[in-house]
C-alpha cells in the first residue's frame, strides 16, 4: 500500500500529537493533511497512535486509578462528563472508563459491562459510559469486531491472493490442528521464491507496520517462525515505516502481495 | 614392534627380516639428533594440531582465525629445515606433561602450527607452550630407552637418525621392543614421518654403535646439508602473495602487526566493504586500492617475517650450541643438487631394499602409511645433498654388511630408493584423491625419474576430477540453500502431544527462541577477538536452560542441539551468514586464497560453526540434565545414521563384478540386484559422503561430550590416575562402540563406521581411553587394520574394493598416529585371534601385486567417501608438498563437504537370532530371504510407511469425529444427570459405545484401505517382470505385517482414552457447568463462524465504521446527521448479513448498537425517526441472523414445544433454555430499553421527544419484540432512582402514552384476555404513582 519514510512518519505524528480532540475526528484532518497517503494507512497510522497513547496513559496512570475515579466522581455531572474528562487528559475514553470502572467493579464485570453498560447499577455512570463508548475509535465493542474482521478479510484475501499465484499452502487452522506451537498465517506446503530468497511461510498483518509494533511483532512471531521455518515474507497490508527494512534480517517485507510473475516456483515438465 | 610384527606376520617370508631387516639398525639416539628429526615438518598429520587447545577452552575463536592466517602465510616461509630446527629447540625441555595432551587433542602432536604460532607471536612464552606439548619427553623418554645414550650423534647425523624401530636382532627381543614403542611414541608425538629411517641406520657419530651392528648407513652430509638449507631459508626473504581483503588500509596504517589486523573485527570482510561503500571509492577497483598499499602491506609482512626469523635463529643457535658441526657448517653456502641417476651405486640392494619397504607398507607393518608416502615423497624431493661433504668412496667397505649401510648415504641414492619404492606404491598412490595426486605430480622429479608413475597418476587425475566436478557442481547448489538453515519444526516430534502438559511445552517454544536468539547473536559476534562465549552468552545459556529444566525438555532441546549441528556443522557457510548476496563460488575461491591450507586441515578441532555447539556444551557444563540427554540425543542421531540401512549403498566389488552398480551420480539410493548369492560375499555398504561427514561431526562431539566430566587440564598424578582408571573399569561405557565395530564388520559396513569411530575415539580423555573396555576396542581396530592391507582381497577380507581398504587403512593410521591415543597400544600381542586375518603371501607375490595393473575402475562413491573421511589428507597434502609450489602457487586444498542428513531408522540386518516359530514363518522368512536386497527394502519401507499413512487416515477419517461426537453426547447427558456418580457411570456408558463404534469403523476401513496403498506401493516399486505370483506373495506378507504394526498400534491407543483422560474431572467439570461454554460458542470466534467473502463491496469493518461514526454524530454531532445517514446504515445491515458470516456475538452487537443508535436520535434528534425508519429497522431486526437476539426464545419454545421429538432433543431444549435465561442480559438486545439510564439522558428534553421514544416502544410491543409485561417489569425499575420533580412528569407521560395506546388496542382486539387487562391495571398503578410523586 505505501512505505512511509520516515520524514513523513514523523511529521504525521507530530500532527497527531498536535490535534486537539478526539481521535475519531482527526482522521479527517489528518487525510486533508497528507492527501497523498491511502486512507487506510492514515486510519491505521491514527489507530496506532491512539493505542500508543493508550498504553503511555495506563503506564502513567496505573497506580493512580483511585484517584480518577475520585475526579470523576466529582467531575460526573451529565452523560458527558467522562468524556471531558477523557479530552482532558488526552486518553481514549474507553481506556479511561475502564480504568475507572476497574476501581469500583471486577475485570470480568468490567469486561461485561463494556459490552452492556446497562449492567451497570448507577445510571449516571452507565450514560456515560455509553457516551465513551460512542465517541471513541480506538477501543470498545465495535472496535473489537473491526479489528476482528479486517484481520479476518486481509487473512482470506491473502490466502486468494496465495491461491490465485499457485501456492501451495497450510493455513493457520491447519497448523492449530496440527498442534503446531507457533503458526504463521500461510505455511508453505511447497516452497517457493522471492526474488531469490527462500520462502517457507507468509505472515499478513492488517495494520501499519510501524517500529514499534514490528518489534513486537519479531519478537512474538517472526523470529519464532525464522527459528521453526526458515525465512518468509511479512504483509503489512496498510503500508509500513521504511525504517523496519533496516531492522529485519532473514524476512522479506512487503506492503503488498506480489505479483504472480515474482515468484519463482518448483515446475515440473 | 614392527620387528614383531615381521616375525609374527611374515614367517612365510624367505626369512626376510633375517636378512634385509637385521641391517638395518638403530644406532644413535641422541636428543637433538633426534629432536631433529622430530621437527621434520614432512609429517603431515598432526601438525596443525595445536589450536584445538584454545578451542577446547571456548577461547579466542576469532584470534585463531588471524593466527591461522599468519601460520599459513608463515609456513611457506619456512621450509620443513626451519621447522625441524625449531623442534629442536623445544625438544630439549623435558617437561614431564604428557598427560596433558589427553585434555586436547591438540597439544602434543606434531606441532608445526605451534611452533610456526611460537615464532610468530614471541610474546607467548615458548616453555609456557612446551610444557603442553609431548613430543619433547616422548623423545627424552625415548632416547633413555633408546640405550641410555649410548650412541651419541650429533644432530647433524641425523638425517636417517629417528630410526629407533630396532630389527636389531643382537639388542634382543625386549630392548627392540622397548625400541619400538618408542619408536612409535616419537612417530605419534614428533611429526615426522621419515618412517624409511626406521629401516636405515646412519650417523658417523654413532659409529660406536654402528661397529657393533652389521650395516650402517650415514647420514651426516645430508643433515649438515639440511641444517645449512634451513639457515638459508631462514634468512631468505619471504615470497608473499598479495592478499586482498583482509588487509585494510587501517590495517596498513595503524597496526605495524599484520596478525592483528587479519580478521580484527575492523578489519574482518564484513567491514571492509561496509567501510569501502561508505568512503565512497567504488570507482577504484580493489587491485588499485592493493596496489597503492603494496610497501605498507609488504612492510607489514616483513615486519612479521623479521620477528619470526629472529625467533628462529636464536633457537637454531640454542639448538646447536652442543652441535660439533655446527662451526664447520657455518658460513658454508648450499648449492641445490641436480639428480644424476648416473651416480646411483649399487642399483640392485636399493631395489631389493624398496621392494622390502614397499612390502612392509602394503601389509599394514607401519601405524601410518601417509607418513611413510609423505617421507618417500620427500626424499624424492631434497634438493640438497646433506652428504656432499662426504667421501663415498665404496672400495673402501669391505663387506656388503658396510656398503648396505652406506648405501643411503649417497644422495643419488636417496632419490633412486625413493623413486623405486614410489612406484611400488603406485597403486596405493592412486588411491589418494584427486588433489593429493595433483600435488604429488606438481614434482619435477616424478616427472622426470619415475614417468611411468607419473603417467599413471596423471590420469587418475584426469578421472577423478571428472568425478570431483560432478560432485562439486552438486555441492554448490546444496550450498546456495543453507544460508540460516534452521532445524524445521517438526510436527509429529514437536507438538503438544510429545510434552507431557501445556507448561512444559509453552516452555520449550520459548526455549526454541532463546536457543536461536543465541545462536544468532553468536553469529554476528563471533568474528570479534574480544568478544568471548562464556562472558557474552553463558548466562544466556543457563537462563535458557533454567527456564525450565524439565527432562522432556532437556531432551527436546538435545535433539534441537542435534539437529542444528547437523544442519550447520558444515563451517562453508560461515561467512555465508555474514555475507548475503555473495557469489558462492566466488567467495569459495577468495576463501581459498586467504585461509588454504590450514582452514583445510584438521588444525581446528571445531571449526566454523562447530565451535559455537562447543561452547554451548562447555556454558552448559552444570546441567546434567541437559548433557546427559545431549549424549543420548546425538548418540542415537549417530547409531540411526550408522545402522540406517535406508542411506546405504551396495557397492559389488571386484574380481567377476567390479562395476558399480550405482549410478555414478546419483545421490538417491539404487539398491544392487544381486541375483547372484555369491555377489553378496563380496558386497559392502557406504553411505553418502555428506552422511560420512555428519557422522564425523557427531562421533566427534559424543567424544567431546563424553569426556567432558574426565577432562581437566594441568598436571596429572599417575596414583591418581591408576585409582580412577581401577574404578572407572568397573563401569561400562555408556556408548557401546566396541558391539558397533564388531556388527559393522559382519554387515560389512567398515567405511561407514570407522571414519566417526575414529573421530570419537580421538577425542576421549586421558582415562576413558585407558579403560580395559577400549584397550580391548584398539585389539579389535588393530586387528582390522592388519586386515585391510594392501594385498589382494580375498573372501575373508573386511573391505572388498581397494580404495575401501584405503580409506579404512589410512583413517585407523591416522588414529594410530594420534597423541592422544596410548603408546602401548601399539601392541601386536593385541591381535585378536578370533577374528580372521588375513594370511601373508609370500614375499614375491606381494610385490607381484602391487606391480599388476591399477584396476581402473574407480568407484565415485569411495572417491566422496575419501574427501569426507579422511580430511586429513589436506594436512598429508601440506607435509609433501613441494616447498616451491608452497611459495609460489596457491594450490587448492579444499576437502570439506556438506552434511546432509534424513533417516529412517531401521533395524540392524544382523542379530536375528530368533527362530521361527512355525513352518508358515520359515517359509515366509526363506521367501523373503530369497528376495533381493531392493525388495527386502521395498518391502520394510512400505511395511513402516503405509501403516503409519492407515492410522494416521483413521485418525482424521474417523477418529476425530467420533470424539466429538462422544463428548456432545456426554455434555447433553450431563443436562439430566445431575449427581456425579451416575454420571460417571453413564458417561462410561456412551463412550463404550462409541469405542465399539470406533473398533467397528476400524475393521471396515482399515483393512481396505491397507490392502489399497500395499498394492498401489508395490506396483508402483517392482519392476514388471517381477511374477506375478511373487508379487502377490509379497503383498500378502507385507499387508500381514502392517496389520500386526496396526493391531499393536490399536490395542495400545484406542481405548477410552480418546474421549476422556480422567473421566471423574470431566464428569465434575461437566456438573459444574465448565464444560458448557464450548456449546454456547458465541462469545468464541472460531473458523467455523466467520467467513467473509471478500469479493463483495461492503466488507464487515467497513460497515462498523460507519455504525461506529453514526454513534459519534448521533452523539455529539446529531445536527450534522441526516436521514439518509441513518437509513443506508440501516440498508447495508442486510447485506453483512447476508454475504458474510460472522460471530454470532457480532450479530448481537450490530443489533444492540442500532437500538442505542435509535435511544440516541431519539435523545438529540428525535424528527429523523420516521415510519420508513423503523420499518426498515425492524426488518433488519427480524433478519434470521439476529432473532436468537431480538425475539426472545420463549415465543420459539411455544412452538417447539409442540414438536414431538425424542428425549434427547427435549434435554437439548431444556438446556438451551436454562442457557438463555443465565445469558439473558447478553443476548437479548431489549432487556434494557426503558431504563433509568435512559431517563437521566432524556432529562431536560422536550414532550416530543418523550412521545416519539413511547411511540417507539409501542411499536415495539405491536412489533412483538417486547411484551407489555417487559414494559411493567422495566417502567418499575426506574423508580429505584431518585428524580426531578420535571422527570417524574416525563415518565408519566410517557407510561401514561404508552397505557393509552394499549387500551386502545386491547379495547379493538377481541382477544384480549385476562393477562392483559391485568397488566393494564398495573400500568395505571405506575403512572398513578409517577403522578402521585409528582404531587408530593
Amino acid at each position: 500500500m505505501a512505505i512511509v519514510s520516515e520524514i513523513v512518519y514523523d511529521k504525521i505524528i507530530e500532527s497527531l500529537n498536535n490535534f486537539n480532540g478526539l481521535a475519531i475526528e482527526c482522521e479527517s484532518y489528518i487525510s486533508e493533511k497528507f492527501p497523498n497517503l491511502p486512507k487506510l494507512t492514515l486510519r491505521s497510522i491514527i489507530s496506532k497512535h491512539g493505542q500508543n497513547l493508550t498504553k503511555l496513559f495506563y503506564s502513567k496512570n496505573h497506580n493512580k486509578a483511585a484517584q480518577l475515579a475520585q475526579e470523576f466522581q466529582n467531575r460526573m455531572k451529565n452523560e458527558r462528563s467522562m468524556l471531558h474528562m477523557a479530552m482532558d487528559y488526552n486518553c481514549p475514553p474507553v481506556t479511561l472508563c475502564r480504568i475507572i470502572l476497574n476501581e469500583k467493579f471486577s475485570k470480568a464485570d468490567v469486561k461485561e459491562m463494556l459490552k452492556d453498560p446497562d449492567l451497570i447499577p448507577d445510571p449516571l455512570l452507565s450514560a456515560n459510559v455509553y457516551t465513551c463508548l460512542f465517541n471513541d475509535n480506538q477501543d470498545g465493542i465495535i472496535i473489537d469486531m473491526i479489528r476482528v474482521s479486517i484481520g479476518e478479510e486481509y487473512e482470506l484475501r491473502l490466502k486468494k491472493l496465495a491461491r490465485d499465484a499457485g501456492l501451495i499452502f497450510y493455513d493457520e487452522q491447519d497448523l492449530r490442528r496440527a498442534r503446531f506451537d507457533k503458526t504463521p498465517d500461510l505455511l508453505l506446503a511447497v516452497q517457493c521464491m522471492y526474488k531469490n530468497t527462500l520462502i517457507n511461510w507468509i505472515e499478513s498483518k492488517a495494520s501499519f507496520g510501524d517500529i514499534e509494533s514490528h518489534k513486537k511483532y519479531l519478537n512474538d512471531q517472526l523470529i519464532s517462525y525464522t527459528n521453526r521455518f526458515g525465512p518468509g515474507i511479512v504483509l503489512y497490508w496498510f503500508g509500513f515505516h521504511e525504517e523496519i527494512l533496516n531492522k529485519t534480517k532473514n524476512l522479506i517485507i512487503l506492503d503488498s502481495f506480489p505479483a504472480n510473475e515474482e515468484f519463482q516456483k518448483l515446475t515440473f515438465q | 614392534m614392527n620387528e614383531i610384527f615381521i616375525k609374527n606376520n611374515t614367517s612365510t617370508c624367505n626369512t626376510p627380516h633375517k636378512i634385509q631387516l637385521n641391517t638395518i639398525t638403530t644406532t644413535d639416539a641422541d636428543k637433538s639428533s633426534v629432536g631433529d628429526f622430530d621437527g621434520r615438518s614432512s609429517s603431515f598429520q598432526r601438525q596443525h594440531a595445536n589450536f584445538p587447545q584454545e578451542n577446547r577452552s571456548g577461547k579466542s575463536t576469532k584470534r585463531q582465525i588471524s593466527r591461522e592466517l599468519f601460520v599459513n602465510q608463515d609456513k611457506s616461509d619456512c621450509d620443513n629445515n626451519q621447522n625441524r630446527v625449531v623442534a629442536n629447540s623445544s625438544s630439549n625441555n623435558n617437561n614431564e606433561s604428557r598427560g596433558q595432551r589427553a585434555t586436547s587433542r591438540g597439544v602434543g602432536g606434531k606441532s608445526q602450527s605451534r611452533r610456526l604460532f611460537n615464532e610468530s607471536f614471541p610474546e607467548i612464552d615458548n616453555p609456557s607452550f612446551q610444557s603442553t606439548s609431548t613430543p619433547n619427553n616422548m623423545l627424552t623418554r625415548m632416547n633413555k630407552s633408546m640405550g641410555e645414550g649410548e650412541e651419541t650423534a650429533t644432530p647433524n647425523s641425523s638425517f636417517f637418525s629417528r630410526n629407533s624401530l630396532s630389527f636389531d636382532q643382537s639388542r634382543g627381543g625386549n630392548s627392540s621392543r622397548k625400541s619400538f614403542e618408542n619408536h612409535s611414541m616419537s612417530r605419534r608425538n614428533t611429526s615426522s614421518p621419515l618412517c624409511l629411517a626406521d629401516f636405515i641406520n646412519t650417523s658417523n657419530a654413532s659409529s660406536k654403535g654402528g661397529s657393533r651392528k652389521k650395516n650402517n648407513i650415514s647420514s651426516d652430509k645430508l643433515q649438515q646439508q639440511q641444517q645449512q638449507q634451513s639457515k638459508v631459508n631462514d634468512m631468505a626473504k619471504p615470497k608473499k602473495r598479495v592478499m586482498p581483503i583482509t588487509v585494510s588500509r587501517k590495517a596498513s596504517t595503524e597496526t605495524p602487526n599484520f596478525i592483528s589486523s587479519s580478521f580484527q573485527s575492523e578489519n574482518n570482510l564484513l567491514h571492509i566493504t561496509t567501510l569501502e561503500a561508505d568512503e565512497s571509492m567504488p570507482a577504484m577497483p580493489e587491485r588499485e586500492i592493493l596496489r597503492e598499499q603494496r610497501d605498507a602491506i609488504s612492510k607489514d609482512f616483513h615486519n612479521e617475517a623479521q620477528t619470526s626469523v629472529r625467533n628462529l635463529h636464536a633457537l637454531i643457535k640454542e639448538n646447536l650450541a652442543a652441535s660439533p658441526l655446527q662451526a664447520s657448517q657455518s658460513g658454508k653456502t648450499v648449492t641445490a643438487v641436480e639428480y644424476d641417476e648416473k651416480k646411483v651405486d649399487r642399483r640392485d640392494m636399493l631395489m631389493i631394499m624398496a621392494k622390502i619397504y614397499s612390502f612392509i607398507i602394503d601389509m599394514n607393518y607401519v601405524p601410518n602409511i601417509l607418513s611413510e608416502i609423505s617421507y618417500l615423497v620427500n626424499l624424492l624431493n631434497s634438493e640438497y645433498n646433506p652428504y656432499e661433504h662426504q667421501s663415498q668412496n665404496y672400495t673402501q667397505m669391505k663387506t656388503s654388511n658396510d656398503i648396505a649401510s652406506n648405501l643411503l648415504k649417497n644422495y643419488h641414492n636417496c632419490i633412486f630408493f625413493a623413486s623405486c619404492v614410489l612406484n611400488h606404491q603406485k597403486q596405493t598412490l592412486g588411491m589418494l584423491d584427486c588433489t593429493t595426486i595433483r600435488v604429488i605430480c606438481v614434482y619435477e622429479r616424478i616427472q622426470t625419474i619415475t614417468p611411468v608413475l607419473h603417467e599413471h597418476l596423471r590420469k587418475l587425475m584426469q578421472v577423478k576430477m571428472q568425478m570431483d566436478s560432478l560432485m562439486s557442481s552438486h555441492r554448490a547448489r546444496s550450498d546456495a540453500n543453507d544460508i540460516n538453515k534452521v532445524v524445521f519444526y517438526q510436527q509429529e516430534t514437536d507438538n503438544r502431544d510429545n510434552f507431557p502438559s501445556d507448561r512444559e511445552f509453552m516452555a520449550f517454544k520459548k526455549q526454541r527462541d532463546l536457543f536461536y536468539a543465541i545462536l544468532r547473536s553468536w553469529e554476528l559476534k563471533h568474528l570479534d577477538p574480544l568478544w568471548d562465549f562464556r562472558a557474552n552468552l553463558g548466562m544466556k545459556v543457563r537462563g535458557l536452560l533454567t527456564l525450565l529444566e524439565h527432562p522432556i525438555n532437556m531432551a527436546h532441546l538435545a535433539k534441537l542441539f542435534t539437529s542444528q549441528l547437523i544442519i550447520s556443522c558444515n563451517f562453508d557457510n560461515e561467512l555465508q551468514m555474514a555475507l548475503p548476496n555473495i557469489d558462492l563460488s566466488k567467495l569459495s575461491k577468495l576463501r581459498q586464497r586467504l585461509v588454504a591450507p590450514s582452514l583445510f586441515g584438521t588444525q581446528y578441532l571445531f571449526p566454523g560453526n562447530q565451535a559455537f555447539f562447543r561452547d554451548f556444551i562447555i556454558c552448559s557444563d552444570f546441567h546434567m540434565m541437559f548433557t546427559e540427554q545431549l549424549k543420548i540425543a546425538l548418540i542415537s542421531e549417530l547409531l540411526q545414521m550408522n545402522d540406517s540401512s535406508m542411506e546405504t549403498l551396495s557397492i559389488v566389488a571386484w574380481g567377476n563384478c567390479n562395476k558399480d552398480t550405482t549410478t555414478a551420480a546419483a545421490s538417491t539410493n539404487v539398491v544392487v540386484d544381486d541375483d547372484d548369492k555369491e555377489k553378496s560375499f563380496r558386497q559392502e555398504f557406504i553411505v553418502r559422503a555428506e552422511t560420512i561427514s555428519t557422522m564425523r561431526v557427531i562421533g566427534k562431539f559424543i567424544g567431546f561430550v563424553v569426556s567432558r566430566s574426565y577432562s581437566y587440564d594441568g598436571y596429572r598424578n599417575s596414583l591418581v590416575d591408576q585409582k580412577q582408571m581401577n574404578i572407572r573399569n568397573f563401569i561400562h561405557p555408556d556408548f557401546d562402540v566396541k558391539s558397533i565395530v564388531l556388527r559393522a564388520i559382519g554387515d560389512r559396513k567398515l567405511l561407514v563406521t570407522i571414519p566417526w569411530l575414529v573421530e570419537y575415539l580421538s577425542m576421549l580423555d586421558f582415562i576413558t581411553i585407558r579403560l580395559n573396555y577400549y584397550r580391548e576396542l584398539f585389539q579389535i581396530l588393530y586387528t582390522i587394520y592388519m586386515n585391510v592391507n594392501a594385498l589382494p582381497s580375498d573372501e575373508n577380507k573386511f573391505c572388498v574394493m581397494p580404495q575401501s581398504n584405503f580409506i579404512v587403512r589410512t583413517c585407523l593410521g591416522w588414529l594410530f598416529e594420534h597423541p592422544n591415543i596410548p603408546e602401548d597400544y601399539y601392541n601386536p600381542g593385541m591381535m585378536l585371534s578370533n577374528i580372521h586375518i588375513a594370511s601373508s603371501p609370500p614375499l614375491a607375490d606381494c610385490i607381484k601385486v602391487s606391480n599388476a595393473s591399477m584396476n581402473n575402475e574407480l568407484n565415485p562413491h569411495l572417491e566422496n567417501i575419501l574427501h569426507a573421511a579422511c580430511p586429513f589428507l589436506a594436512d598429508f597434502r601440506v607435509s609433501m608438498m613441494p616447498q616451491r609450489t608452497r611459495t609460489e602457487k596457491a594450490v587448492s586444498r579444499t576437502g570439506r563437504y556438506r552434511h546432509i542428513t534424513t533417516k529412517i531408522q531401521d533395524k540392524p540386518a544382523t542379530g536375528g537370532n530368533n527362530l521361527p516359530q512355525s513352518n508358515r514363518e520359515k517359509l515366509i522368512e526363506a521367501f523373503l530371504a530369497s528376495q533381493s536386497l531392493s525388495v527386502r527394502k521395498i518391502v520394510d519401507i512400505t511395511i513402516d510407511r503405509v501403516s503409519s499413512a492407515v492410522i494416521k487416515d483413521f485418525q482424521v477419517q474417523h477418529m476425530l469425529s467420533v470424539r466429538k461426537e462422544a463428548r456432545s453426547a456426554v455434555e447433553i447427558e450431563a443436562l439430566t444427570i445431575k449427581s456425579l456418580e451416575p454420571l460417571q457411570k453413564r458417561m462410561r456408558q456412551v463412550y463404550n459405545q462409541y469405542l465399539d463404534r470406533l473398533h467397528e469403523l476400524w475393521t471396515e476401513d482399515t483393512t481396505a484401505n491397507c490392502r489399497k496403498r500395499v498394492e498401489a506401493a508395490f506396483d508402483a516399486l517392482l519392476p514388471v517382470e517381477t511374477l506375478n505370483d511373487v508379487k502377490k506373495t509379497l503383498i500378502n506378507i507385507t499387508i500381514e505385517k502392517i496389520n500386526e504394526k496396526l493391531q499393536q498400534w490399536r490395542v495400545t491407543n484406542i481405548s477410552m482414552e480418546i474421549f476422556s483422560n480422567d473421566i471423574i474431572a470431566d464428569a465434575t467439570k461437566l456438573i459444574e457447568g465448565i464444560g458448557t461454554q464450548e456449546l454456547i460458542g458465541s462469545s468464541r470466534i472460531t473458523p467455523q463462524n466467520v467467513i467473509i467473502d471478500i469479493s463483495v463491496d461492503l466488507q464487515p469493518y467497513e460497515y462498523f465504521e460507519m455504525l461506529q461514526k453514526n454513534l459519534h454524530l448521533a452523539s455529539l454531532h446529531p445536527e450534522t446527521l441526516t436521514i439518509e445517514n441513518i437509513l443506508t446504515l440501516i440498508e447495508k445491515s442486510e447485506i453483512v448479513f447476508n454475504k458474510h458470516i460472522l460471530p454470532s456475538n457480532f450479530y448481537r452487537n450490530i443489533a444492540f448498537n442500532l437500538l442505542q443508535l435509535i435511544l440516541l436520535l431519539i435523545v438529540n434528534c428525535p424528527e429523523l425517526i420516521t415510519k420508513d425508519l423503523l420499518t426498515k429497522l425492524f426488518n433488519v431486526w427480524r433478519h434470521e441472523k439476529l432473532l436468537d437476539f431480538t425475539i426472545p426464545d420463549r415465543t420459539k419454545c411455544n412452538n417447539d414445544e409442540d414438536a414431538n421429538d425424542n428425549e434427547n432433543e427435549k434435554n437439548h431444549r431444556r438446556y438451551r433454555q436454562q442457557l438463555n435465561k443465565r445469558f439473558k442480559y447478553k443476548t437479548f438486545i431489549f432487556s434494557n430499553v426503558i431504563s433509568s439510564r435512559f431517563m437521566l439522558m432524556m432529562t431536560g428534553k422536550d414532550r416530543k421527544n418523550f412521545e416519539v421514544y413511547g411511540n417507539f416502544l409501542i411499536e415495539l410491543i405491536k412489533e412483538k419484540f417486547i411484551t407489555v409485561e417487559d414494559v411493567n417489569e422495566l417502567s418499575v425499575g426506574l423508580y429505584k432512582y431518585e428524580w426531578s420533580k420535571s422527570t417524574l412528569d416525563d415518565i408519566a407521560f410517557l407510561v401514561h402514552h404508552v397505557k393509552s395506546f394499549l387500551s386502545s388496542t386491547s379495547t379493538s382486539s377481541t382477544a384480549a384476555t385476562d393477562e392483559n387487562a391485568e397488566s393494564h391495571l398495573f400500568m395505571e398503578l405506575v403512572a398513578d404513582l409517577a403522578r402521585e410523586m409528582e404531587n408530593f
